[in-house]
């Protein structure tokens, strides 16, 4: 119980933000002046005139990088409490950590020479 | 002294990790000497297991043991990778894939196995799983622009999460129901606790099952089976039928071994239940498959129901019948891939049943051998294949599952029509189509092997149930 | 209030998780999924497991959301309209779903007549879930699975880099 009252400033904020956005939105809905044209209502792409729909098929080669990405990114979550507990597991905790590095380091090289990383080229 | 106990799954992890660098950071690659540097991280693997031999040890409570029957089913997956890896070199050669990845995967799998059977920790069994089932679903698809494989590699791949996360769901409510996932301490956890939780532990048990049944492909959870061995390169679907289904069994039996006495008897009639359908089914559809390799994956269904006969009571004659059924089957089952395999030119292979009139005119040895597994499979005398069926059937009469055993003896006659139709076809058909057949001294060693064990074990099986009745059980209880 | 907190997110999760299947255009379903992944990580705020709420948000919300999003993006607009159609799955698939919510509903709550709460661990519950107490126990008691999943991790990467490559 006391927990949750820990994250009250929190939830607090979050209220906060929730309802600046929506009355901010809703407020310059109804205070500002509609004069709507086909210029206007079309999405704003940097100032690009669009020239079709952005529902296309894109390429491959996007995956492969988040799913690199996302196996990265599950070993800086192992690392993360690691590091919280680093001063009390003492040597062996840091032998454990080398081993789980060097294991995913064998990843790493293999990725650069089978080229992973390479976004043009393809010399495998 | 800990170290030790590790070395056989840390020796094969580190002989994939060489194997993956070497052929990824080396200029001019020798094919040869990855399968050198594989096979003999495995030898050593099985060294250092066999030193283990008869010395029980336990690391963290539990979390890593090594017991006879860990060594015992660490041994039997490091021999089918050797076999898998040795019978692989030509068909990875022919259709000119990597090596580097391929050899490294199996032994990542070769280890995940281990982990599997070597852990009273639901924890690890589950991340074992893992370990085996991811490699397992690249190696699917591992050659490219086949047909069906990648079709195949999908569904194994979903199915395989979908039945994991159940397992995880099974492990999520074991620690709700008893405040650990350590199965050798549910049943004092829950007799502390009489009867309190026991509807939570049965919907874990029932979910444990559902997740490795996937794995071994008992009926209801058995669909992906024919698609993904038959989409799957033949030297995968041969890992993948006897190492992979091997590994859940142990998982399974370990499970099955400590959590009965909690759950009493419970789930006895679900596993005749299971049993008399897995069998039964099974084997009914292998009868009108036209592709060997469909042909095989019902069969190795149907192998699943025949050892489910006996997991529902535990005493030392019912595990090492298992266990020595589980030998014979993936001896047998190892030899047809490893003869379906050599059914090739290049990269067409030639899976048809047809395929294999007349074999024996234009090649004996192979006709011989395909024989001596096929007999085995069925479960004719000679072979090891009758032996194993002999002592499955008879600790289960003795048991009292004398309905089970009738089911499963004409289950065996129904088996008998499909596998004896390819002796016959073979023996005394003419051939209709020419089919090559490209056999290699990787393929044919092991081979010579593994027919020689069937018959070994055919003619000298008391010996060994007899060491797996004395040295497996006793040390199963740590 | 705690009960009242944990029913508002628990009928939030729920809502949310029904909207990600319910949905017929992916983006909206994706959508829902990430209220629901953040709905998941303040259930675990609220039973002290702080570690894993941000986790759940870091790796869920964070990493895997782009894998799903980039899924939307690579496949081709017309799968949208195949989704929701009534089949003869679905009549299938729906009893037997109700089947099995039932009997896990009954099973539960004949389960529930007894006392459960004894069984559960002692957990000191100011601790647990911590980021240190986590550490603690990741790194000694369950230093075998935390290698494994290394490999795991390093099997991911092989199979990602080599299911890349064109065919040969």
């Amino acid at each position: 119980m006391s927990m949750i009252l820990n994250y009250l400033p929190l939830f607090i904020l979050a209220v906060l933000v929730g309802f600046f956005i929506i009355t901010s939105v809703i407020l310059s809905g109804f205070i500002g002046p509609k004069n709507p044209n086909t210029t206007k209502s079309s999405p704003y792409e940097c100032g690009i005139i669009p020239e079709d729909t952005a529902r296309k098929k894109f390429p491959i080669k996007f995956y492969p990088v988040a799913m690199l990405f996302v196996v990265f990114d599950v070993e800086l979550v192992f690392i993360y409490p690691w590091a919280v507990v680093f001063n009390k597991l003492g040597v062996s905790g840091y032998v454990e950590m080398v081993i789980f590095i060097l294991i995913l380091l064998v990843g790493y090289l293999y990725i650069l020479k089978r080229g992973g990383f390479e976004w043009e080229k393809r010399n495998f | 002294m800990f170290i030790y106990l590790f070395m056989p799954v840390f020796i094969s992890v580190l002989t994939g990790l060489i194997v993956l660098l070497y052929d990824a950071l080396m200029i001019n690659v020798r094919k040869w000497h990855l399968l050198f540097i594989s096979l003999a991280g495995i030898v050593i693997s099985i060294l250092y297991s066999a030193i283990l031999w008869k010395l029980p040890f336990s690391f963290m409570n539990g979390m890593f043991v090594s017991d006879n029957f860990s060594i015992i089913f660490s041994v039997l997956f490091l021999l089918s990778s050797a076999i898998v890896l040795l019978i692989s070199y030509p068909y990875l050669n022919d259709n000119n894939l990597n090596f580097g990845e391929y050899y490294a995967l199996i032994l990542f799998a070769t280890a995940g196995m281990i982990f599997m059977a070597s852990t009273l920790n639901l924890i690890v069994i589950y991340l074992g799983l893992e370990l085996l089932t991811l490699p397992l679903v690249i190696l699917t698809c591992f050659k490219k622009g086949r047909d069906f494989s990648h079709e195949a590699a999908i569904k194994f791949f979903i199915l395989s999460v979908f039945s994991s996360s159940f397992f995880l769901f099974g492990i999520a409510f074991m620690f709700g129901a008893t405040g650990t996932v350590n199965i050798a301490q549910v049943v004092m956890a829950l007799s502390t606790h009489k009867g309190i939780s026991f509807p939570y532990m049965l919907i874990s048990v029932g979910l444990l099952i559902l997740g490795l049944g996937f794995k071994i492909s008992i009926v209801p959870f058995h669909i992906w089976t024919p698609d993904v061995y038959h989409g799957a390169p033949t030297p995968i679907t041969a890992f993948m039928s006897t190492g992979a289904k091997l590994a859940g069994f142990a998982a399974l039996i370990r499970i099955l071994f400590y959590i009965f006495p909690a759950i009493h008897s419970s789930l006895t009639e679900v596993f005749i239940v299971l049993s008399v359908i897995t069998m039964t089914l099974g084997n009914i559809v292998a009868i009108s498959q036209k592709n060997i390799k469909r042909m095989l994956a019902y069969s190795s269904i149907a192998h699943s129901g025949y050892v489910l006969m006996v997991l529902t009571v535990f005493s030392p004659a019912t595990v090492a019948a298992a266990i020595f059924y589980l030998i014979v089957y993936i001896i047998a089952n190892l030899g047809a891939f490893g003869i379906v395999l050599t059914l090739r030119q290049k990269d067409k292979e030639y899976l048809d049943i047809t395929h294999f009139s007349g074999l024996a005119g234009k090649n004996p040895f192979l006709a011989g051998f395909m024989a001596v597994f096929m007999f085995s499979l069925a479960g004719i005398p000679p072979t090891a294949g009758f032996m194993g069926k002999f002592y499955l059937f008879n600790v289960a009469v003795n048991n009292g599952f004398t309905i089970l055993v009738i089911v499963g003896l004409i289950n065996t006659v129904i088996a008998a029509y499909y596998y004896l139709r390819i002796v016959y076809l073979m023996y005394m058909k003419k051939e209709t189509e020419n089919v090559p057949s490209t056999i290699s001294p990787f393929v044919k060693i092991p081979l010579i092997i593994l027919g020689i064990a069937t018959v070994f074990f055919g003619v000298f099986p008391s010996s060994i149930v007899a060491l797996f009745k004395t040295t497996l059980f006793l040390t199963l209880k740590l | 209030m705690g009960l009242i907190i944990f029913l508002i997110l628990g009928i939030m999760a729920v809502v949310t998780a029904s909207g990600v299947v319910i949905e017929k255009r992916p983006v909206y379903s994706a959508i829902y999924f990430i209220v629901n992944l953040i709905t998941l990580s303040l259930i675990y705020l609220t039973l002290h497991a702080e570690f894993l709420a941000v986790v759940q948000v870091l790796i869920y919300a964070g990493a895997v959301m782009v894998l799903f999003l980039f899924m939307i993006m690579i496949m081709p607009p017309v799968v949208e309209n195949r989704f929701g159609k009534i089949n003869l799955e679905k009549f299938i698939i729906i009893p037997l779903l109700l089947i099995l919510l039932f009997e896990i509903i009954y099973v539960l709550y004949s389960g529930l007549t007894i006392d459960i709460g004894k069984n559960m661990p002692p957990l000191s519950f100011e601790k647990f879930g911590g980021i240190a107490s986590l550490g603690q126990i990741l790194f000694k008691r369950y230093l075998v699975p935390f290698e494994i999943t290394s490999l795991i991790l390093l099997v991911a990467v092989i199979g990602a880099v080599y299911l890349r490559r064109p065919d040969q």
